[in-house]
């Protein structure tokens, strides 16, 4: 169980104001808002990356903590190490939990596998197409056993085809680890297509504007009258953008 | 799923279908040099016969010089070896010394910045005093071996400790990140994302100093007590008017930095295969 409950100021700028939410053990949460709405701050204080001004974020009654606990965070920007090779980024995590240097080879050659760059092993980041970049930081974040997977916007930058190609492996992928993740998206669909729950944010200071089940079955099909009729819900609620 | 259409590049470990072709293309590459560098030997020999002086030695005469000298050695004995040995002697411990205090200091500075803000005025005002102006002063409080290579670290030290320094800031915040989240400590932070990313940095940095270690040297050894290294030998050899062995010394500093830098090119190359860009 993962409880949020924080406030965040930057000078005078209120980013978060008594943010409130808490997530079940693996769930698959969407945080949606607009673009600028805090999201990303969010992410950044679940992650421990930067303190927060008031309350915290805790595992299980600890505050959150990268030493203490196993966390990953997909990153929006390329975040791959151009100077390590495909199999050397996907490590890093396991690398700096110390796992013996087998069990980092078992574990990677899994996530390669998983996430179909066999054969890519020894590229370097500059030789993959940016679709096989995010895959990798996904394989990266996955390869270890996470209290958490942070996914901030990881598909923004992907083309439409290969970002509904990125989803499905997502889903896919987080089916069989079962870890929590929560992913934080502007996107409606990608909520809909994804979530368990979805958390819509309301414009700075981010406060909860709503909060949805979403049980609708999986495989998800875009136009079934459920997943359409939730869309329309969710887009009445936060307007255009 | 195996996904094998998007790939942009060439793999790391395989061998690459255009290796043949990629050596006769740097075999070109060699003999276009060859070509300018007898290119430039011609020149000089027509410019001889335009300016038909006795202080305008012709290739030939150089290259007679460069022979008495390695065979018979210079006027007090000391064979060209000897002179090149010394050279190189005091140019490698005074650029080594650059690399060793310059990295580490360019590396705590950039990460520190107070440190750096705080000290700025103690440190910058050095780098704008060239090495020959300490010339002088280390004549009268320095000697031999450690003369020299108190002023060639000077030359070194400023353009790799500058360049490590102004690198370190560049290093990308998402890459540190990355690390972060797993609880990365400082000295993982430090040896796996931050040298990396400011390797390329500190070999450029490297490369600068190089140069000024070299032009460094010839002016200490110039004014030096010694009887050996190249800018010795020169100078010997001006006080006789025998213009030949003056510019063999030319040559021979000319020849050993083009073989310096092309070693720190090949290192380069082999470090940062991961390197879209290719530096030249």
């Amino acid at each position: 169980m993962i409880e949020v409950d924080v406030t965040q100021r930057f000078g005078d700028l209120v980013v978060l104001d008594r943010l409130r939410f808490s997530i079940k053990d693996k769930e698959f949460l969407c945080l949606l808002g607009k673009s600028g709405c805090g999201k990303t701050t969010v992410a950044n204080l679940m992650a421990g990356l930067i303190p927060c001004t008031e309350g915290q974020v805790t595992i299980n009654g600890v505050p959150v903590d990268p030493r203490r606990h196993e966390l990953a965070f997909v990153f929006q920007e390329p975040s791959l190490w151009p100077w390590r090779t495909v199999r050397d980024n996907i490590k890093i995590g396991l690398e700096i939990k110390r796992v013996p240097a087998a069990e980092i080879d078992r574990r990677v050659q899994e996530m390669v596998e998983l996430v179909g760059l066999q054969g890519f092993e020894r590229y370097y980041p500059y030789q993959i197409s940016g679709g096989m970049k995010q895959r990798v930081a996904i394989a990266r974040a996955f390869a270890v056993d996470a209290d958490l997977v942070l996914m901030d916007e990881p598909f923004a930058a992907l083309d439409a085809q290969t970002r509904a190609t990125m989803q499905a492996e997502v889903l896919r992928i987080w089916e069989k680890r079962t870890t929590t993740v929560v992913f934080v998206t502007h996107s409606l669909e990608e909520a809909v297509y994804l979530a368990e729950r979805i958390i819509v944010l309301s414009e700075k200071p981010a406060r909860i504007k709503a909060s949805f089940t979403v049980d609708l079955p999986r495989p998800r099909d875009f136009s079934h009258p459920g997943f359409v009729a939730l869309r329309k819900q969710l887009g009445e609620l936060v307007g255009t953008w | 799923m195996k996904v094998e259409a998007e790939v942009l590049g060439v793999p790391a470990e395989q061998p690459a279908v255009g290796a043949p072709s990629r050596r006769r293309n740097h075999l070109k590459i060699v003999l276009y040099n060859v070509a300018a560098a007898l290119g430039v030997i011609v020149l000089w020999q027509i410019a001889t016969f335009v300016v038909r002086s006795v202080f305008f030695p012709s290739p030939w005469q150089v290259l007679r010089a460069m022979v008495d000298l390695a065979l018979n050695g210079d006027v007090l004995g000391n064979s060209l070896l000897t002179h090149i040995d010394q050279s190189l002697m005091r140019l490698g411990s005074g650029f080594a010394l650059g690399v060793l205090l310059g990295v580490p200091l360019g590396l705590l500075m950039g990460l520190n910045k107070p440190l750096y803000v705080g000290t700025r005025a103690a440190i910058e005002p050095f780098r704008f005093i060239p090495p020959i102006a300490w010339i002088p002063l280390t004549i009268v409080l320095l000697s031999g071996f450690q003369r020299y290579v108190f002023l060639i670290w000077l030359g070194a030290f400023f353009p790799i400790f500058v360049a490590t320094l102004v690198g370190v800031p560049r290093v990308e915040l998402i890459h540190k990140n990355v690390a972060k989240v797993h609880g990365a400590s400082r000295w993982y932070i430090l040896t796996r994302v931050v040298i990396p990313s400011v390797l390329p940095d500190i070999l450029g940095g490297m490369r600068v100093g190089l140069g000024t270690a070299w032009m460094t040297i010839v002016a200490a050894e110039m004014t030096g007590g010694e009887t050996t290294g190249l800018g010795r030998m020169m100078v010997n050899y001006a006080e006789l008017i025998r213009i030949p062995e003056i510019v063999v010394g030319m040559i021979l500093i000319g020849a050993l930095g083009f073989g310096m830098n092309e070693i720190l090119l090949r290192i380069e190359k082999r470090l940062f295969r991961w390197r879209w860009e290719v530096t030249l």
